[in-house]
């Protein structure tokens, strides 16, 4: 049988009066790629904000249906545990401001008591940086700030900051949006790797066809709130059944 | 019409707009003047005549010595009111900021409940509220009914009364302008609302909060109305216990400059000289030290 990192069933997600997503439903195995795919404001970004119940934060949303990650349904858990193993990298890179590469990668760990020693952080900060493809560019200015960083740069630390929970789900919202060609390939190369060597289960959200099938085993397209195909990749690339997803690929919607 | 001639006319058009440039650029800084000059004013007239009335016994003395105003030619300092200031301030500052640092953090952090905008509405009444008010409710209470006679205490409970509503402002200002996205980058490694308020938010804003503090500090630096009917004005000694009446520098100012003779007039100039320079150099010297997150 088939094991799900996770499930999502139904889902429906109100912000205010706005009925963002309208009954999605999809799942995706373990150590796998989900790439989900679709035009700006689809409500891609919701559904993965749903699934580590960052929506908890708005005081408008409202939420409907079902998510599990391996079985448990996130919303009959505290939050807390959910964030701890399903680690999030943002559109815009996000690092602390106020404190250095180091402690942004270490802040997680410490807090949630994950190591016993200074010698384990140590080792596990440069763990994340490697995976993050970091650690060459920061290791001799490991305790300065991260502003001095590139846009890229950033990024990277944000991914390194969320895979130092070791976390088992890794979602991440168009973590190239908003980065050079140079940073996106080695982002969506450190991608690869974690999904390879450390099991990972990723969720990549993208409105960039081509990005979806380089890096996804499973492909879910959406549009309007709402999933309009989905399957493995090579499928719903090659022989797309909707027109929408259609003229999607071909960079018409 | 030839190019030249094309040239020469558009340039009359802007000749004129250069024009109403200069006399727009003329009303502006006739504006910046009106508005800064009574400042200039107060710091020229409290410069000369406090640098007078410190030089007449010396710096160390004037911030030393209690005040001898029977005698014109050596009316000595005002040690203890500085004293007294200094216990204030200090007092204020901390019960002010024990106060003032949860509330500001649960006006910007719990920003849509009920509770959060009544606290907020609350906050900027009190702002408004006049400071004489305050002064004599502390008296009805602490100076009256509790403790019996003019102390201390009471001074600094009702300055912090006094300067909380701005450092509440302030505080909650500076944690709401932090980008959204690090909330989430915070919640999102798992941390909880309290860690990511104290690990993550108060960091980021310290330098806005500090202004709001320094923004307290210097008013309870420089509040007279509430110290009228709460720590008594005693300029000679300094309280033995936070129970004593005491002296504070604006306090004594407002006292001294009353009185008929010339010599406690010098001492008021030279107090109120003192106020400003410590005043502005808390200012400066704190914004320069602390460096602000840059986003």
């Amino acid at each position: 049988m088939v094991e799900y990192a996770v499930e999502v069933n139904d889902l429906h997600v109100w912000l205010g009066e706005r009925h963002i997503l309208q009954g999605v439903t999809f799942r995706c195995p373990e150590r796998t790629v989900t790439a989900i795919m679709g035009p700006s404001g689809t409500g891609k970004s919701t559904v993965l904000r749903a699934i580590n119940r960052l929506l908890d934060l708005n005081p408008e949303a409202k939420v409907r249906g079902r998510v599990k990650i391996f079985g448990v349904d996130v919303y009959s858990v505290e939050p807390y545990v959910v964030r701890r193993h399903v680690g999030m990298v943002f559109q815009e890179p996000n690092p602390f401001p106020h404190i250095s590469i180091y402690d942004n990668v270490a802040l997680g760990p410490k807090l949630h008591g994950i190591v016993r020693s200074k010698k384990e952080l140590d080792e596990l900060v440069k763990w994340a940086l490697e995976k993050a493809m970091l650690w060459d560019e920061v290791k001799n200015r490991l305790y300065d700030l991260p502003t001095k960083l590139s846009g890229g740069q950033k990024q990277r630390l944000s991914l390194a900051r969320a895979l130092a929970l070791k976390p088992r789900i890794l979602l991440l919202d168009e973590p190239t949006a908003n980065i050079d060609p140079v940073n996106a390939m080695k982002i969506e190369e450190a991608i690869k790797s974690i999904v390879r060597e450390e099991g990972i289960t990723v969720i990549l959200v993208t409105h960039m066809p081509a990005q979806a099938v380089r890096i996804s085993d499973f492909l879910v397209f959406m549009y309007k709130g709402k999933v309009v195909e989905q399957g493995p990749t090579r499928d719903v690339a090659l022989h797309p059944r909707s027109e929408l997803t259609e003229r999607f690929m071909r960079g018409e919607l | 019409m030839s190019n030249s001639q094309i040239l020469i006319q558009q340039d009359k058009v802007y000749r004129k707009r250069r024009i109403i440039n200069y006399i727009g650029l003329t009303v502006i800084v006739a504006l910046f003047i009106t508005a800064f000059l009574p400042l200039f004013h107060i710091v020229y007239v409290t410069t000369i005549n406090g640098v007078k009335a410190v030089s007449k016994v010396g710096l160390l003395e004037f911030l030393t010595a209690p005040p001898n105003p029977v005698d014109p030619q050596n009316p000595g300092g005002i040690g203890p009111a500085l004293v007294g200031t200094l216990i204030l301030v200090v007092l204020t500052t901390v019960f002010a900021v024990l106060l003032a640092l949860p509330a500001g953090v649960f006006i910007a952090e719990f920003r849509y409940s009920g509770m959060s905008r009544l606290t907020l509405l609350l906050a900027l009444i009190l702002m408004e509220f006049p400071t004489v008010l305050i002064g004599l409710t502390v008296y009805a209470i602490f100076v009256e009914r509790l403790i019996g006679r003019y102390n201390m205490l009471a001074g600094a409970i009702a300055l912090t009364i006094v300067v909380l509503p701005y450092m509440i402002v302030q505080i909650s200002e500076a944690l709401r302008h932090i980008p959204y996205n690090l909330r989430e980058a915070a919640f999102s490694i798992g941390l909880t609302r309290f860690k990511t308020i104290y690990r993550i938010l108060v960091p980021v804003a310290r330098r806005g909060i500090l202004v709001g503090v320094l923004i307290g500090l210097a008013k309870a630096a420089g509040e007279t109305a509430p110290l009228l009917f709460t720590i008594g004005g005693a300029y000679k000694m300094v309280p033995e216990s936070l129970l004593e009446e005491g002296g504070a520098v604006p306090l004594l100012i407002y006292h001294y400059i009353q009185q008929p003779s010339e010599a406690y007039h010098v001492l008021a100039w030279g107090a109120a000289f003192i106020l400003m320079l410590v005043v502005m150099g808390v200012m400066l010297i704190s914004r320069a030290v602390v460096k602000e997150v840059k986003l």
